[in-house]
């Protein structure tokens, strides 16, 4: 039996919210509801209990609390295609997750594919770069579900393997 | 100006036309579709009410305080009705250990009993017990109650986590060090109780006190000392954890806090159980031994009664009494003592029954006795004229010598004695000498009536006759005194004798006689000198050989 907890970190309006559901509930709805504080879904596979934190956006004028990070196991960073600022925040994201967890493992979810993006694959491989922690940078869409499940399950087999190791 | 007032006036005409129609249709409106207005005038509502009590409060309160204070006094009521009555219970419940433990415990922290008890009364119930991971929200092991109802503790682990973050987060940002202790909701909270790597998310149910923070810190503590560093290294494989172990002592809190009251219940229950047997047994002992008493001193007081009784008093009598029936033993001479034991023992109220188990043994062999009934019999009999009797009485061996008056006498004599325990061997050297008879009746000069003493004589005459086996033939002998003619005087010698047979034949039909008439007096009798002796009868017996 094992148990973890990952957080989805980003800014408001990436589609947080969004993954989580499309992965825990096969469900999508245009409906936008921010976030407020903090949800958190729970997720079994296998024999694992995922819980998943979808904390509240970043924002200008609202950092994101630190707190909430602690503890994770793993990270899933996303950013919306559609959104440039949203992307170069990736830095800063990846920095905090470091800050608070050493080590952890990151998946970063360029968000919302469906819609007309342009970026390049070597810009995709530059994001990838950015720590040695980023696992995998995936192109996803929640609402046409694409390469959701394959971020999620990337993460949890990291995550298990380091569990084992220890 | 004309304009503006002919307007006003169809206005007017318009409202007073328009104004039944209008009032008619909302009142058909209200009717039909009361549903929909209520659903349309409810948001109205907050907003009104807050507007009239923002500028009339007053009003407001007026118009609602009585239905308010109703609800609020009955609701108190209730409360403090519910509370008294498990106060009382309690008070109730009489000599517990609990009680005079609570008893002593008011005395020694000088606490009033019922601050203690309204302590014990509130009840603060564990209804779960969570022990989560202090970073990551992990649930790493819970308790809970049957009733807890925690539909997902995973989520709520995570979820407290959140709100603990969010809570030290703001705080540490006010630049206090100060954590989240509590929350509260409805009539639960959730105490957070946090420890290095961990901390403890217990639900309770009504008033917590310190007892209840200081049992929870304690089971924190004892946790962390035994597990913490397994805890602090917890990466999310619960193979590595002792979740059981941790879940046992986690348990222990539930126990103490929550089934503290059942316990006490059950071990209220058993309790008595427990009290029950020896106080039946001690109850028993207490009747067996009242009665034993009881049975004891109807003992002592029908002893009493017997041994002062003169007529018992000399016999050993034996009183045995058990479940208020009493048994006499023992020997007594005579049914009479028997009989009398039974009478005094039957005196003596609380005696139910009476077995009267005593022997009739006559143990009259005193030789004095012996020798004293003998002479009693024998004085008897010699008191009759003839009987001249004597004896001696070497014990068991009497000798019986002396005359008396007839066989009937003897056998009836040997009979007697005979009877008398005490005697073996009679020997008989009584004589049977015969009674004579020989009686001389005197009679008036011409007269042949029996004067009073001549009746005597033959009244004695008769009871000598009694005492023989066989009635004489009686010889009567009239005698003359030799004055007057000798045909008178036989005739008057004739109806004399006539009287006398006449009249013991009266007494005695069976006698037969025999007369004589003499024309002489007895022998003896000069008539010159002695003529009253002249004229007699005498009476002999003729003994039939």
């Amino acid at each position: 039996m094992f148990s973890y907890k990952i957080v989805l970190v980003g800014n408001f309006g990436v589609g947080k919210t969004s993954l989580i559901r499309r992965f825990v509930e096969n469900s999508f709805s245009e409906e936008y509801l921010s976030t407020i504080g903090v949800s958190i879904s729970k997720k079994t596979i296998g024999n694992a209990t995922i819980m998943i934190w979808d904390i509240e956006g970043h924002t200008e004028f609202k950092p994101i609390f630190k707190q909430y990070l602690m503890g994770a196991k793993g990270f899933i960073l996303v950013a919306d295609l559609l959104r440039q600022e949203t992307i170069e925040a990736l830095q800063n994201h990846i920095d905090l997750c470091y800050a608070v967890v050493k080590d952890a493992p990151i998946c970063i979810a360029l968000n919302k594919c469906d819609m007309p993006h342009e970026i390049s694959q070597r810009e995709i491989e530059e994001i990838s770069k950015l720590s040695p922690t980023v696992l995998k940078v995936l192109k996803t869409s929640a609402k046409e579900n694409e390469a959701v499940e394959d971020l999620f399950l990337t993460l949890d087999t990291r995550i298990k393997e380091s569990i084992k190791a220890d | 100006m004309s304009q503006k007032k002919k307007t006003d006036n169809e206005e007017e005409a318009l409202e007073g036309a328009l104004s039944p129609i209008v009032n008619r249709l909302i009142d058909k409106n209200f009717e039909k579709s009361g549903d929909k207005i209520a659903s349309q005038m409810a948001p109205l509502i907050g907003g009104a009410i807050r507007e009239q009590i923002k500028s009339q409060k007053d009003d407001i309160v007026d118009a609602l305080y009585p239905v308010m204070g109703n609800m609020i006094s009955k609701f108190v009521t209730k409360s403090f009705e519910e509370l008294l009555n498990k106060i009382n219970q309690q008070i109730q419940s009489g000599l517990s250990t609990q009680t005079i433990k609570r008893k002593l415990k008011a005395k020694l922290k000088g606490v009033s009993e019922t601050e203690l008890l309204l302590e014990e009364n509130a009840h603060a119930k564990i209804k779960a017990a969570l022990l989560i991971h202090k970073e990551s929200g992990m649930l790493l092991t819970k308790v809970e109650n049957e009733d807890a109802n925690l539909s997902d503790a995973d989520m709520l682990a995570s979820m407290m986590t959140a709100i603990r973050s969010f809570v030290n987060e703001w705080v540490a940002s006010n630049q206090e060090h100060q954590e989240l202790g509590e929350i509260e909701y409805g009539g639960n909270k959730i105490i957070i109780e946090a420890s290095g790597s961990s901390y403890l998310a217990v639900i309770v149910e009504g008033a917590a006190y310190t007892k209840t923070y200081n049992k929870i810190r304690h089971a924190l503590e004892e946790i962390v000392l035994e597990y913490g560093d397994e805890i602090q290294e917890f990466q999310g494989d619960y193979s590595q954890l002792k979740q059981e172990e941790i879940e046992k002592k986690l348990q222990e809190l539930l126990f103490k806090e929550s089934d503290t009251k059942n316990k006490q219940a059950k071990e209220n229950k058993t309790h008595p159980l427990l009290y029950i047997v020896p106080l039946l047994l001690l109850l028993f002992f207490a009747y067996k031994s009242y009665e034993s008493y009881v049975d004891e001193s109807l003992k002592d007081a029908i002893t009493h009664n017997i041994v002062t009784t003169p007529a018992l008093s000399p016999y050993a009598i034996t009183i045995d009494v058990e479940d208020k029936n009493a048994v006499l033993k023992g020997r007594v001479p005579f049914a009479y003592h028997k009989e009398l034991a039974y009478k005094k023992a039957a005196e003596i109220k609380g005696v139910t029954q009476i077995s009267n188990n005593i022997e009739i043994i006559p143990t009259l062999t005193d030789p004095m006795q012996v020798s004293a009934q003998i002479a009693y019999l024998l004085k008897g009999l010699n008191l009759s004229s003839a009987n001249r009797l004597n004896y001696t009485f070497d014990y068991k061996n009497l000798h019986l010598f002396g005359t008396i008056d007839s066989h009937k006498q003897k056998e009836s004599l040997l009979k007697e004695l005979s009877t008398i325990k005490g005697i073996e061997n009679i020997q008989d050297d009584i004589i049977v000498t015969p009674l004579k008879i020989n009686t001389a009746l005197y009679f008036g000069r011409g007269s042949y009536k029996l004067s009073p003493l001549a009746q005597k004589e033959l009244l004695s005459l008769l009871i000598k006759l009694k005492k023989k086996e066989r009635a004489p033939l009686l010889v009567l002998d009239a005698y003359s005194d030799m004055i007057g003619s000798k045909a008178k005087n036989t005739s008057l010698a004739q109806k004399r004798m006539q009287n006398i047979i006449d009249f013991l034949k009266t007494y005695d039909s069976k006698l037969t006689f025999k007369s004589y008439v003499h024309h002489n007096p007895p022998k003896g009798v000069d008539p010159q000198k002695d003529h009253d002796k002249a004229r007699c009868v005498t009476i002999t017996a003729k003994e039939e050989k």
